[in-house]
């Protein structure tokens, strides 16, 4: 390729992050709902109509989960409408069954011609804050089929020729309890999709659409080969990993996420043969959400500069039986599979490729606390709280780096929701937002702290929680520990009810609280070799306790001074125990 | 036009509706209007007032036409050939989740005249377990997809994907695929007659005929209630378990031409599913004041605004939105009947719901189940044979067809030494679960079985091959419940 190509093909390829990066500033900026505009558990992309399939050629930073979800609920629903596309068509689709995640994950799709045909597809995935159903907010503990997740949304046009379907708009409206928020929210999808129009129609006027065509080609074998060269420097052969999901909500525990990574050159193929069978309850991981959780960690697993586009994908090759929990028949419920399982997923994934790529590993950490939270503002509207500042925190070390902390999991990029914010949008106050001591996986780099919440709601409500990571915690890697259990606690009205695994729309009167406690992040590389220094600023901060310093890591410290004590200390680590070699 | 020829187009109408509702139920799947008669067939002018109806039972007395009238509100002007509207959401008319209404207008003159309607029960509509009555419910959203006004056809165009929106919210999808394919012949059926009617004896005659038949109704309507008080109050009640008590209070005034029902002073709206939207709530109504008349004259506008109905706002005969309205019909519409019927000095022709139960495959188990209402026998009264004939056409179930599926076994039905019914059914296979929707009386289903009944975690009950199901079925004119006062 010649350098005027290359330069061209990344203009065209800024030009296109930039377009889907607007409308990622759209959807914050126009959203009604929290979930989109504080939150941010959403994410916008730009596809390309390549011999018969759509291909990902930009993505904005978002919500990671949704990464390669998009792609497939986007082909499902251009393979509806392939014959039927119009400038100012807008469709919608949530389906599980066809390219989905769970129900709440809606896409909006814009088609945007070039040369007489729809050539590429500007694309928002969002979390609605409901999707009708049994359950406000769209996870329902109790599910065992898909429709008890929720109102399913096969691929339907809300706009057909830039006019709006009323009819077929006022039925989806109907369907979601927070209709005024929906309203707001599908508006500001489809602004930031006709945002992207016109910033893509820029570049096909201003190179003309073969010349664009020819440099997005470029950008995605560029990536394809950068991933490619990443994958070959890991050594050829089968990794096989497990790990289990606690229990499925509806009796059904420790059940099985297995998976063998094979790498031979620049090819890897996850095989999830020997999984569990299909559960009863909503943990369940549509082929999509697999594929997005398998996503997730080949992508921490790769230099961050890589550009994500169609040819991150093109080495990675997945085996998911189908009938197995990481590929269920439907109708099986779906509802908490970009939670529980999707952090095994990624979590075995990851733990396999821990054999083979040690050091680029890492930053595990997704099993949730989940409790979400419904009920009515003054003027009777409903109002959905998802109760993000209770899932904060604990991302796992890796190699070269402890866990940060203070985000939401790591492995989505949702943001913190500011608290005076929630404050205002939500009657609740929340008390306690804080690091804990001694909830760290501890490591040669430690995971995160974990972190305490507690909210107060200042009006009566219905809160269901369910709980992840207490049989099963996160793990670490490497010889690092496993993040300690997540926990979970509703007060009402003076009686507390400590959570072990579910409470099912528990009435929570005014005054009442949720008190979260989220585990850590696991750690990377045996505790005894982490530098006694960092093991005091740990202590100094207050995450790790002298005690702990001291039987973990086998650093003493003087209590008096708060520095060191090097003898104790030498004659802790020396030798190394056995077992934490 | 003479009054003999307008009864003849008016006797047109209703036979149209009656031929529309006969082929509907040959060509329906869904259980609910073949064995339940949970369907309707109605013809309404271009303003959606009823001009004749057919219908199975009574609850869908005044839901075609309180549903018509307030789509052609909605589409407003945007109604026209080949169309086929959709709309099935009990905030819009009806009176419970999962009842849907097929309707197609029908051009005489350049404009639309009339409309030609069909509705039923689907087997399911998503919701929180199988089926239509969702005990626990105390949102709409938790009982089915609420279906606002759509259109399925735009100017003959099929919307294909509106139709695979709603069929992938039902655990029945072929069966309600071939209800709509039902309902769709059966309103071009009747839209089609309707026209060669018109061509036959024009739009002028059609019309006059229909203003006949509803003066004629609403004029025998006024009459048939010239020998009861002129006000009266009665009040009914029940409590069931777990569901708190609900009152219905109704006041009952004549003057003249004008008679006026008051249940305003009704329990507030309930906070689970015992609800009677306004429209359920004006079939109770006009079932117990003109019961007598249901067979002889036609169901039309003039039936339905014989009397003037007050609901009041957040009550149990008229539910703040969104609350649930699924047992509304079971429990709420025999109150209403018992207190208007104490009101009038009259006797209570609703009575407690049957028993029934909803059996259905394992949830999520299979990628299609038709939940089955299973109630083997009726209410009897003494010197009476067969069911009330407000059940309408409702059919009781042979043992035969009972087997056919090898789901049940009849074992018993027979009458008690106090005149009611008592049937036992078996439950011939595994796989199953069911609820048991409360009657608002004693008579709840009882089953027996060896394996424990409920499972942690369930809102349905867990059957075993072999299980004993006891239906009994207390007699209705002995106020068919304990527990209604």
């Amino acid at each position: 390729m010649q350098s005027a190509d290359m330069i061209r093909a990344r203009v065209v390829a800024g030009a296109f992050d930039t377009a889907a990066e607007e409308m990622s500033a759209t959807v914050t900026r126009t959203a009604r709902s929290p979930i989109f505009n504080e939150a941010h558990d959403f994410t916008t992309g730009i596809f390309e109509l390549h011999e018969g399939k759509t291909r990902l050629i930009a993505q904005a930073p978002g919500c990671t989960l949704h990464l390669y979800a998009i792609c497939s609920a986007v082909q499902a629903a251009l393979d509806v409408f392939k014959n039927d596309l119009h400038p100012g068509d807008i469709i919608l689709a949530s389906d599980p069954g066809h390219g989905g995640t769970h129900i709440p994950d809606h896409v909006v799709i814009l088609p945007v011609f070039a040369d007489r045909k729809p050539v590429f597809f500007p694309v928002v995935r969002a979390h609605f804050a409901d999707s009708g159903g049994p359950v406000a907010g769209g996870y329902n503990p109790a599910s065992r089929d898909i429709w008890q997740d929720g109102v399913v949304v096969p691929p339907l046009k809300l706009y057909e020729k830039g006019e709006r379907r009323g009819d077929v708009f006022d039925l989806i409206l109907a369907n979601n309890r927070a209709e005024s928020w929906l309203k707001g929210d599908l508006d500001a999808m489809r602004g930031a999709c006709l945002t992207a129009a016109r910033g893509i129609e820029r570049v096909v006027e201003r190179f003309g659409l073969a010349d664009v065509r020819q440099a997005i080609d470029h950008n995605i074998a560029y990536t394809e080969r950068r991933v490619r060269a990443e994958i070959a420097a890991w050594p050829d052969g089968d990794y096989f990993a497990e790990t289990f999901i606690d229990h499925d909500y509806q009796g059904a525990h420790d059940i099985r996420v297995a998976c063998t990574a094979r790498v031979r050159g620049s090819d890897i193929t996850f095989d999830f043969t020997g999984s569990a069978p299909q559960v009863d309850g909503f943990v369940n991981s549509t082929l999509a959400n697999t594929l997005s959780f398998v996503f997730v960690a080949i992508a921490s697993c790769v230099d961050e500069d890589v550009p994500i586009n169609e040819g991150y994908i093109n080495p990675v090759k997945v085996v998911a039986p189908e009938g197995t929990v990481i590929n269920p028949r439907w109708p099986k419920p779906v509802g908490n599979c970009t939670c529980i399982c999707g952090a095994e997923i990624a979590e075995v994934a990851l733990l396999a490729l821990s054999q083979c790529a040690p050091e680029r590993v890492g930053v595990n950490c997704h099993k949730l606390p989940l409790a979400y939270t419904s009920g009515h503002y003054a003027d009777g509207k409903p109002w959905i709280s998802l109760n993000f500042h209770g899932y904060t925190g604990g991302a796992g070390a890796a190699y070269g780096t402890d866990g940060w902390g203070l985000y939401p999991p790591l492995m989505t990029g949702v943001i913190l929701p500011s608290i005076e914010m929630n404050e205002m949008q939500y009657p609740m106050r929340i008390e306690r937002h804080e690091y804990v001591r001694d909830t760290e996986g501890a490591g040669l780099w430690r995971g995160a702290p974990g972190v305490g919440t507690r909210i107060r709601f200042l009006a009566e409500n219905i809160t269901n929680a369910m709980l992840a990571g207490v049989r099963h915690p996160t793990r670490g890697f490497c010889g690092g520990h496993d993040g300690p259990p997540n926990a979970l606690a509703l007060t009402s009205e003076g009686i507390r009810t400590a959570v072990t695994e579910v409470v099912y729309n528990h009435r929570l009167a005014s005054d009442s609280t949720i008190e979260f406690l989220r585990g850590g992040g696991g750690g990377w590389g045996q505790p005894f070799g982490r530098p006694e220094t960092s093991v005091l600023a740990d202590v100094l901060n207050d995450y790790v306790s002298p005690e702990a310093a001291h039987s973990v890591y086998g650093v003493a410290i003087n209590l008096e001074t708060m520095t060191v004590d090097e003898d104790t200390t030498a004659r802790l680590r020396s030798p190394v125990p056995a077992a934490a070699q | 036009m003479t009054a003999p020829a307008s009864q003849i187009l008016q006797n047109r109408l209703v036979a149209l509706c009656r031929e529309g509702a006969d082929t509907f139920r040959r060509m329906a799947r869904s259980a609910l209007v073949i064995h339940e008669g949970q369907h309707a067939c109605a013809v309404l002018d271009a303003n959606g007032r009823l001009l004749a109806q057919e219908q199975g039972e009574p609850s869908q007395l005044a839901a075609v036409r309180d549903t018509v009238r307030r789509l052609v509100d909605y589409f407003s002007f945007n109604i026209a050939d080949g169309d086929m509207l959709l709309v099935g959401d009990p905030y819009f008319g009806g009176t419970s989740g999962g009842y849907l209404t097929v309707v197609r207008p029908v051009q005489a003159g350049g404009d639309i005249a009339f409309f030609a309607a069909v509705r039923f029960a689907a087997v399911d509509l998503a919701g929180n377990v199988p089926g239509l009555l969702q005990p626990d419910a105390h949102e709409v959203w938790q009982e089915s997809l609420r279906v606002t006004p759509v259109k399925l056809n735009r100017g003959g165009n099929p919307q294909k994907d509106v139709l695979r929106y709603v069929l992938r919210n039902t655990r029945a999808p072929d069966c309600l695929r071939g209800d709509l394919a039902a309902a769709f012949a059966a309103t071009s059926r009747v839209a089609d007659k309707i026209g060669a009617t018109i061509d036959a004896h024009g739009l002028a005659a059609l019309t006059a005929a229909a203003e006949y038949g509803i003066a004629y109704a609403r004029s025998r309507a006024i009459r048939s209630l010239g020998g009861i008080a002129a006000s009266g109050q009665g009040k009914a009640s029940l409590v069931e378990d777990g569901f708190g008590a609900i009152e219905v209070v109704a006041r009952f005034e004549q003057e003249g031409d004008a008679i006026r029902v008051d249940l305003g002073a009704s329990s507030p709206t309930h906070n689970r599913s015992a609800n009677l939207t306004p429209s359920a709530t004006r079939a109770a109504v006009v079932a117990q004041l003109f019961a007598g008349l249901l067979d002889e004259i036609v169901v039309n506008e003039g039936l339905l605004d014989a009397v003037t109905i007050a609901v009041g706002e957040d009550r149990c005969v008229n539910p703040a939105y969104p609350a649930a309205v699924s047992l509304g019909w079971r429990l709420v519409a025999p109150l209403v009947s018992a207190a208007l019927a104490e009101a009038t000095g009259g006797t209570a022709v609703l009575s407690a719901a049957a028993p029934t139960m909803v059996v259905f495959d394992t949830v999520g188990s299979r990628d299609q189940t038709e939940p089955v209402q299973l109630s083997p026998a009726y209410r009897p009264a003494a010197g009476a044979a067969g069911g009330n004939t407000l059940d309408g056409m409702r059919v009781t179930p042979s043992a035969e067809e009972l087997e056919t599926a090898g789901t049940f076994r009849l074992l018993s039905r027979e009458f008690d030494d106090h005149g009611g019914i008592v049937a036992e059914v078996e439950i011939a296979r595994d796989g199953l679960e069911a609820i048991i929707p409360p009657t608002g009386d004693v008579n709840r289903p009882v089953v027996r079985q060896r394996r424990r009944l409920t499972r942690e975690r369930s809102n349905v009950l867990d059957l075993d091959a072999g299980a004993l199901v006891t239906f009994a079925y207390a007699r209705r004119d002995l106020g068919g419940s304990d527990a209604v006062r």
